[in-house]
């Protein structure tokens, strides 16, 4: 029981640092990156050739997370900054960037599963009801936890994270007292990248890097997007404990039904709270370019119709 | 009127094209293109939500997946085939989107899209654990339409059977844009706070879209099970319904014609790349990015411009 407890808080750990970045930047920034979870698995195989350097676990932890973040910060200044109100224009190159990194990581490591061990400090075990228990899980718990407080400080204690947080209440505004926006957006979207690139690395001897790890951790952070509210630090922090507990449980004691669970807890608080525990509501509408010509037009058409409906009496 | 005749002249050429290709492509030339039939199928289905409904959708693949499993679970379990396991794939199809309709479109815009992510991506996870019946990521083998020695066992009549289907699917979705209802879900598209007060009921009409929009993917999913007569969990991957929606952009969204121009020159695409180890996913990665900064209005919209 404690056992598949500290299980499901050691992943639900990991799943913060990855989902963080993505969170942030939905929330903050209103900007879908649907590669995040293609981040993670690049920081994962990065991680694991720069094992073999020199420095090992510490190089290879901080190589990832800023070979990873200077990729974010080329893809928000290179694309996406010149489509920030068009959300099907990020949906789709980040959808673009998704198929690059997997061509990319085909390329370059092959399709083979890769896992290492973990760190030698944390390498041991410890007795834990009677069992020996890897110090790698009780580390990723600690891990986790240190990244969330540091997180939360700097976003509410800090002279940047009030910078950040008065572009996201009023950007104008923002704007008109001085205030770099633009950076500030491409700096919140390259700290998120260098997480997922991180928290790949420290996830290595847990998940390991293989294709396909994107796609899941990119449902995972989903999920704790939806369920602990876009741009909230305390929901996505709640929100990726009871995701990695759920999975845990049900993993020992409900293996064919862990999927719908989580899917079933997901399901019932959007009818509760649609913007997820502690998320605002985001007008994140979507602008499509459409090529029908009917634009306006239909509108104005129907209401043509409504009227000519009345005054006909209903009789079309 | 020009521009109408052409597309009467274009519509008719294209037919008659597709319609005699057996007679005139090679083999692998016709598997290549009842392949993009089919996901021109899946293409519609995507336009549907997205091209009139302006829902931004990455979980077609979910209806897609569904309507596949019920074929080949029913082809290698039941051994029911034919027109009788399409018609209960449909059905399928047809409930699910009804159900996950009811759920997701209480959100809108970017978090409706990652719930259609998340549904499809829970979906493909059952797939990829319920072994025992699902076969894992292994997948089902043998799954056929018809019985060995059948007429649709033949490439070419299959074949034939796709191109209905794709062009009964056409049909319904240029009755369905030029019908009131069309009219209507364009109108929320556009303005659906405008619609809401002029007292149409704006989920009620996305809900219908979303599952006339389920049941065609449905529709694809059991002749794409049938076309590869095997299926892994991959139907309901996220590549999937991304592939299905780039098609749609490529040729251009809320059009009739478009969605299967894309689908068409991207199975294509793929067919000349995948030999070329995985230069696919690097070529179709930039296609994506290429589409938002060359052509946003789709392939359509080049041909269409200044009508918007």
């Amino acid at each position: 029981m404690l056992r598949i407890a500290l299980d499901g808080l050691s992943f639900g750990s990991l799943l913060f640092i990855a989902a963080i970045g993505m969170s942030l930047s939905f929330g903050v920034l209103r900007l879908v990156n649907l590669a995040h979870g293609g981040l993670f698995m690049l920081g994962a195989y990065l991680a694991s050739s720069l094992l073999s350097w020199p420095g090992g676990w510490v190089t290879a932890i901080f190589g990832s997370a800023v070979a990873v973040g200077l990729l974010g910060l080329a893809i928000e200044r290179g694309l996406l900054r010149y489509f920030r109100t068009n959300h099907l224009a990020q949906v789709l190159i980040t959808l673009g960037i998704v198929f690059i990194l997997h061509w990319l990581t085909l390329a370059v490591w092959g399709g083979a599963p890769l896992l290492s061990a973990p760190p030698e400090i944390v390498s041991s075990g410890v007795s834990i009801s009677g069992q020996q228990y890897p110090v790698y899980r009780l580390a990723l718990i600690g891990f986790g936890l240190v990244m969330f407080v540091a997180i939360w400080l700097v976003f509410s204690r800090t002279r940047y994270g009030a910078m950040v947080r008065a572009t996201v209440d009023d950007e104008q505004m923002a704007r008109g007292i001085g205030l770099r926006s633009e950076l500030i957006g491409a700096t919140v979207f390259a700290v998120g990248a260098a997480l997922a690139g991180m928290a790949g690395a420290i996830g290595l001897p847990y998940l390991g890097a293989y294709p396909g790890l994107d796609g899941e951790v990119l449902l995972f952070s989903l999920i704790i997007i939806i369920i602990g509210g876009a741009g909230s630090i305390l929901g996505s922090f709640i929100a990726a404990i009871t995701v990695g507990l759920i999975n845990a449980f049900t993993a020992a004691y409900l293996p064919f039904v862990s999927s719908f669970v989580l899917f079933a807890v997901m399901i019932v608080l959007l009818i509760f709270r649609p913007y997820g525990l502690l998320g605002r509501e985001i007008v994140a509408s979507v602008h499509l370019p459409q090529s029908d010509g009917l634009g306006g037009k239909a509108i104005d058409a129907v209401a043509k119709r409504v009227a000519a409906l009345r005054t006909s009496g209903g009789q079309p | 009127m020009t521009r109408r005749r052409l597309a009467v002249v274009g519509t008719a050429l294209a037919v008659a094209a597709a319609a005699s290709a057996p007679l005139w492509l090679g083999g692998y030339e016709l598997g290549v293109l009842n392949l993009a039939l089919v996901m021109g199928l899946l293409a519609i289905s995507t336009n549907i939500v997205l091209g009139f409904g302006g829902l931004v959708t990455l979980g077609q693949g979910a209806f897609f997946g569904l309507g596949a499993y019920t074929a080949g679970l029913l082809s290698t379990y039941a051994d029911v085939r034919g027109f009788a396991a399409v018609a209960i794939a449909v059905a399928v199809g047809t409930v699910a989107a009804g159900l996950v309709g009811l759920v997701v479109l209480r959100s809108q815009g970017l978090y409706f899209m990652m719930l259609t992510i998340a549904i499809a991506q829970l979906l493909y996870a059952v797939a990829f654990r319920w072994r025992e019946v699902s076969g894992g990521p292994e997948g089902l083998v043998g799954v056929y339409f018809g019985q060995p020695g059948d007429l649709f066992d033949r490439p070419e009549w299959f074949y034939a059977l796709t191109l209905v289907c794709l062009v009964v699917c056409t049909v319904i979705a240029w009755r369905l844009r030029h019908s009131p209802f069309g009219r209507s879900l364009i109108g929320t598209r556009e303005n659906a706070g405008k619609m809401a007060a002029l007292g149409f009921d704006v989920r009620g009409i996305q809900l219908r879209a979303f599952v006339a929009a389920g049941a065609i993917a449905a529709l694809a999913g059991a002749l794409f099970a049938y076309y590869n007569a095997f299926l892994d969990p991959s139907v309901f991957g996220i590549d999937m319904s991304a592939l299905a929606l780039i098609m749609v952009l490529l040729g251009g969204s809320g059009t009739i014609a478009g969605p299967i121009i894309g689908a068409v020159i991207l199975t294509f695409l793929q067919s000349s790349l995948t030999s070329v180890s995985s230069a696919w996913l690097l070529i179709l990665g930039i296609v994506y990015v290429l589409v938002v900064i060359v052509a946003p209005r789709g392939i359509v919209g080049l041909f269409t411009r200044g009508r918007s």
